[in-house]
């Protein structure tokens, strides 16, 4: 009997998997639009919106500024301009960047991997420094490292995430470590507060007077039971790469998504802003979603 | 800690005195140039020495710090009562209030802080006087500061909602507007006294990512953020035009360890 209860209720999950999933979806996708439609909405109704400095050139005809200034004429209504846009994007027509002059998928293609590159060496890297410092002052408890660690985060913390692509820079060192450093106080933070909770846990203590290696309690006592917590700080991470991913690239001259968010922004560019937008806030629900549906499997697997 | 909180404290209170009395310390205005000395090294006359235009660096960076300390906090203010009227009114009124309310935190959330600002900043006027500079940087950091709260404050507004005394206060017959402003809100002021002392320093370093970018305050006024720009150029083996990083790490790891003790606990 509870046999057959037990089939029929991992029955209904499978099945009700997909249509969690298509449930999910739909809230991402209208959250995406609205970012899409936000941003045409506030270049739309932005001082100085429809200008272009080519209308002031006194050698142009009434005729050609006349020309320039309808140049503009689709884009005076942005919910009218965001679907027409939207419904052109689907068919493969993401439109041509105003201040570049060069199709916006084209940009998107050739700069994505660059940024993609930096933003997941930058992740590693980070990563790695704040597990080298947090595993150590959780598991030895070292008040020395655990004051050495906090300070060096603190710092770091407290500089702007420009000036620390600026200082990295004078220093000669690479963007990847910008981004590391950038993120890093903030995942130390959290991988301190998770580590700390997971190593004085009641089963960690016995396993400890039992004789384990810290090595082995680490990995199957600790960093298991955790894995859904850090599932979610790595999907956080990605969100917090890509704002630190502008910043480098701004200041470095990377030619990557976000050197293109910033020159976009500079030149009111519509037509790669309103992209850009739905794609950040795409990736960002899309792994938040990831990490909702990881975290429950996590837990039932611990 | 206690002595760490008041060494914190008083190191943040002389910064404030310095960037409150600066012709105390210089008599020099932060926009009056010598023109010859422009790039002056750290000298007597010229204790952090001078920029490429000869102004006075010692001068730029204590009316720059004047600008952003006084500036931040109103930033916080305008985003923590925002977040109280926002969150407030969603987490009270439920329905679709709500349903609107969590999208569009959802979607502020969603996408990066430094990209957000950014973009928003960029999408106002770039060449407008100093001061109106100024307003626009500090009113748009605090008009986008407050969807975390506004969270928090939703959720705690709509867990007072089924109290007993907000039914209480229903059954006789009192306006849900006295309710909210009344009842509601001033149960959560702690989250808000916390939310206002955790985003000062968080605004701080914000003015200085779009000052470095070219999109916070602009020039002859000083801010951190302007002031950092001479990094890029090639005057950073001058140990004085790092001071401004230097005093920004020093103003905000003193914020953080001197603020409340509700504000530390989040």
């Amino acid at each position: 009997m509870s046999a057959n209860h037990a089939q029929d209720g991992g029955a209904a999950a499978r099945r009700s998997l997909p249509r969690r999933i298509a449930a999910a979806l739909l809230p991402v996708a209208l959250t995406a639009a609205a970012g899409g439609l936000a941003i045409a909405a506030m270049v739309r109704f932005s001082p100085g919106f429809g200008l272009d400095e080519e209308q002031f050139d006194p050698r142009l005809s009434q005729e050609s500024i006349e020309a320039l200034r309808r140049r503009h004429d689709g884009e005076r209504n942005p919910v009218r301009y965001f679907f027409t846009y939207a419904g052109r994007a689907l068919a493969g027509d993401a439109g041509i960047s105003s201040s570049l002059g060069r199709p916006v998928r084209e940009l998107l293609a050739e700069r994505a991997p660059a940024t993609a590159k930096l933003m997941g060496q930058g992740i590693a890297a980070a990563w790695l420094m704040a597990l080298a410092l947090a595993v150590p002052a959780a598991a030895w408890r070292l008040p020395a490292l655990q004051a050495a660690s906090a300070a060096l985060a603190s710092t770091t913390a407290c500089l702007p995430a420009a000036g620390i692509a600026i200082l990295l820079f004078q220093m000669g060192g690479s963007a990847r470590w910008m981004i590391a450093a950038i993120l890093f106080p903030k995942l130390y933070q959290y991988l301190r507060n998770i580590l700390g909770q997971g190593f004085a846990a009641p089963h960690v203590l016995l396993a400890r007077a039992k004789g384990l290696r810290t090595w082995r309690i680490f990995l199957r006592h600790v960093l298991r039971p955790e894995r859904a917590q850090l599932v979610s700080l790595a999907v956080v991470s990605v969100n917090m790469a890509f704002g630190a991913a502008v910043a480098v690239e701004a200041i470095c001259d990377l030619p990557g998504v976000g050197q293109l968010a910033w020159k976009a922004a500079l030149a009111h560019d519509l037509a790669v802003l309103v992209p850009l937008t739905v794609l950040v806030t795409l990736l960002t629900q899309v792994s938040n979603l990831v990490a909702d549906f990881a975290t429950p499997a996590f837990r039932s697997r611990a | 800690m206690k002595i760490v909180r008041a060494m914190a404290g008083g190191v943040l209170l002389l910064i404030v005195l310095a960037a409150l009395c600066p012709s105390a310390i210089t008599g020099v205005p932060y926009d009056r140039q010598f023109r010859d000395h422009p790039n002056a090294p750290m000298s007597r006359q010229f204790p952090l020495g001078t920029d490429d235009l000869g102004r006075d660096r010692l001068s730029r960076l204590l009316y720059g710090t004047r600008v952003s300390l006084l500036a931040a906090p109103m930033a916080a203010l305008v985003s923590t009562l925002l977040a109280a009227l926002v969150g407030g009114l969603a987490g009270y009124a439920g329905g679709w209030c709500d349903r609107l309310a969590g999208t569009v935190i959802d979607l502020m959330l969603s996408l990066p802080w430094l990209f957000l600002l950014i973009t928003v900043r960029a999408i106002l006027p770039l060449n407008v006087p100093p001061l109106v500079s100024l307003v626009v940087t500090f009113g748009l950091i605090g008009l986008l500061g407050w969807p975390s709260a506004a969270r928090v404050v939703r959720a705690g507004c709509r867990a007072l909602r089924g109290s007993d005394m907000v039914l209480q206060a229903e059954a006789c017959g009192v306006a849900g507007r006295r309710i909210l402003f009344k009842h509601v809100l001033p149960n959560v002021r702690p989250v808000l006294v916390a939310k206002f002392w955790v985003s000062i320093p968080v605004y701080i370093l914000a003015e200085a990512n779009l000052g470095l970018l070219g999109l916070g305050v602009a020039d002859p006024l000083p801010s951190w953020g302007n002031l950092l720009r001479q990094l890029e150029s090639g005057l950073n083996h001058d140990p004085g035009a790092w001071a401004p990083l230097v005093l920004i790490v020093i103003v905000v790891g003193c914020l953080q360890i001197a603020r409340p003790a509700e504000a530390a606990a989040r």
